[in-house]
């Protein structure tokens, strides 16, 4: 059996059904709309994703929630954007 | 029956013993009583298109109506319910979690409460048709020769986060063209062209094709602003007459370029090209015919190239199959042959 103290030290990348995806947006505090918008229930705004485009879940089907600074894109290029923007981004010296 | 079913069905007929061979893994991890379980890139890979085609079943309710596909939903249902699929940092491999493992549900609880606290971890959460596409973006190591890398750390403040990105998605781009993979290369050129719009697809092509890599090697003495300068002479003027062609390009848009590339080589431009790829090559090869109809100015040194490249594609019975590039160049003048020598890797 795993033991628990690992587990808590790991990091993840979650890879979840729509379903699973959705219901966690709705347990962070965010509704879709009928059109499909992700809408912060606190502010009762829209999400943007980091090019300050709404998300909706049924047009950027590739999204994405970013955790470190809790950010969405709204696909993989918006990614590397922002992969880019906290230098993750490290290019290797070819050889 | 339609293309759609027969393709849907075709698809989860030819899965079927990968997806019992996953379901017998689960029984033997059960066995065993683990909680996580850590899995190759092709049971990843697996899990992905069976997602996919689960997703498509949900859809196209009348392909249930069959019973063996029936099952196999059912089957799929039962293991996307019970357990979340991922990426462990700290194991650098892809895992499966039982969902009801009470520390999965605690680590979910945490990342449910970082909505409002910066976390110092980076990690990102979406679904199971693109999970692998964007891990594979984020750790696959990206190699960039020792001078472009030195240029590249140098860039204006203004442009160089876009830049980076780019030349990130362009490196990653070129190897799904090597590994075969077109159409996850064609999905990310899609999400190009709605965060960069045209500049990035022209970005993505001028890499490719090897002239913004020379270029860039010429700004490595430059001071930032004329760095910057001399990047918006190249887009927007030294390679105005460039033009990739496109597969899905309308009619439209095919008699847009003729126009283009016959205007310009009356006026006489110092660089005049058109490129393309495997099935966009026969578009390519038409609008050739037709531009050298007319007679093109005698200043102009003639340059084509009719050969397979080492990108792969796989034919209908997944043979592997080199894709042709198609391009005619034409130069002339000192910036012609400067271009030209951009195209060929020389500075």
């Amino acid at each position: 059996m795993e033991k628990s103290q690992d587990f808590e030290e790991e990091i993840f990348d979650f890879f979840l059904t729509r379903k699973d995806l959705e219901e966690l947006l709705k347990k962070m505090g965010y509704q879709i709309d009928s059109t499909g918008v992700i809408i912060d229930s606190e502010t009762g705004r829209p999400v943007k994703g980091i090019k300050g485009e709404e998300i909706n879940i049924k047009k950027d089907r590739d999204f994405a929630v970013v955790f470190g600074s809790h950010i969405f894109v709204r696909n993989i290029a918006e990614f590397s954007h922002l992969l880019s923007e906290k230098n993750l981004i490290i290019f290797k010296r070819e050889e | 029956m339609d293309y759609s079913f027969l393709s849907v069905l075709d698809k989860l007929i030819d899965r079927v013993p990968l997806f019992l061979k996953i379901l017998e893994k689960i029984e033997s991890w059960f066995h065993e009583r683990k909680e996580v379980l850590e899995i190759d890139v092709e049971t990843l890979k697996n899990l992905m298109n069976l997602y996919k085609i689960f997703e498509k079943l949900k859809e196209e309710e009348r392909l249930l109506e069959n019973k063996e596909i029936r099952a196999q939903f059912e089957n799929a249902e039962k293991f996307f319910e019970k357990y979340a699929i991922g990426w462990s940092s700290k194991r650098g491999k892809y895992v499966i979690i039982r969902k009801d493992y009470e520390e999965f549900q605690r680590y979910l609880e945490k990342i449910i409460t970082l909505k409002k606290v910066e976390s110092k971890s980076f990690f990102f959460i979406t679904t199971l048709d693109i999970g692998f596409n964007y891990e594979e973006l984020k750790t696959t190591p990206k190699y960039l020769e020792e001078d472009l890398v030195q240029v590249i750390s140098r860039l204006p403040s203004n442009i160089k986060f876009e830049f980076i990105s780019l030349i990130n998605l362009s490196i990653h781009i070129e190897k799904l063209y090597l590994d075969g993979r077109m159409e996850e290369a064609e999905n990310i050129k899609k999400s190009i062209k709605s965060v960069y719009g045209d500049f990035g697809l022209k970005f993505l092509n001028l890499f490719q094709r090897k002239y913004l890599k020379t270029f860039l090697r010429t700004l490595k003495e430059k001071d930032p602003l004329t760095m910057e300068k001399e990047i918006r002479k190249f887009f927007e003027e030294d390679t105005r007459y460039i033009f990739f062609i496109h597969k899905d390009m309308t009619i439209d848009d095919i008699e847009k370029i003729k126009i283009k590339v016959k205007i310009a080589l009356q006026n006489k431009e110092n660089y005049v090209a058109i490129h393309s790829l495997g099935e966009a090559t026969l578009i390519a090869e038409s609008i050739i015919k037709d531009i050298e109809k007319n007679k093109i100015p005698e200043e102009y040194t003639r340059h084509m190239v009719d050969k397979p490249t080492d990108y792969k594609t796989f034919t209908e019975k997944r043979e592997e199959a080199s894709i042709r590039d198609f391009s005619v160049i034409w130069y002339k003048g000192e910036a012609g042959k400067r271009l030209f020598g951009f195209l060929l890797n020389f500075v």
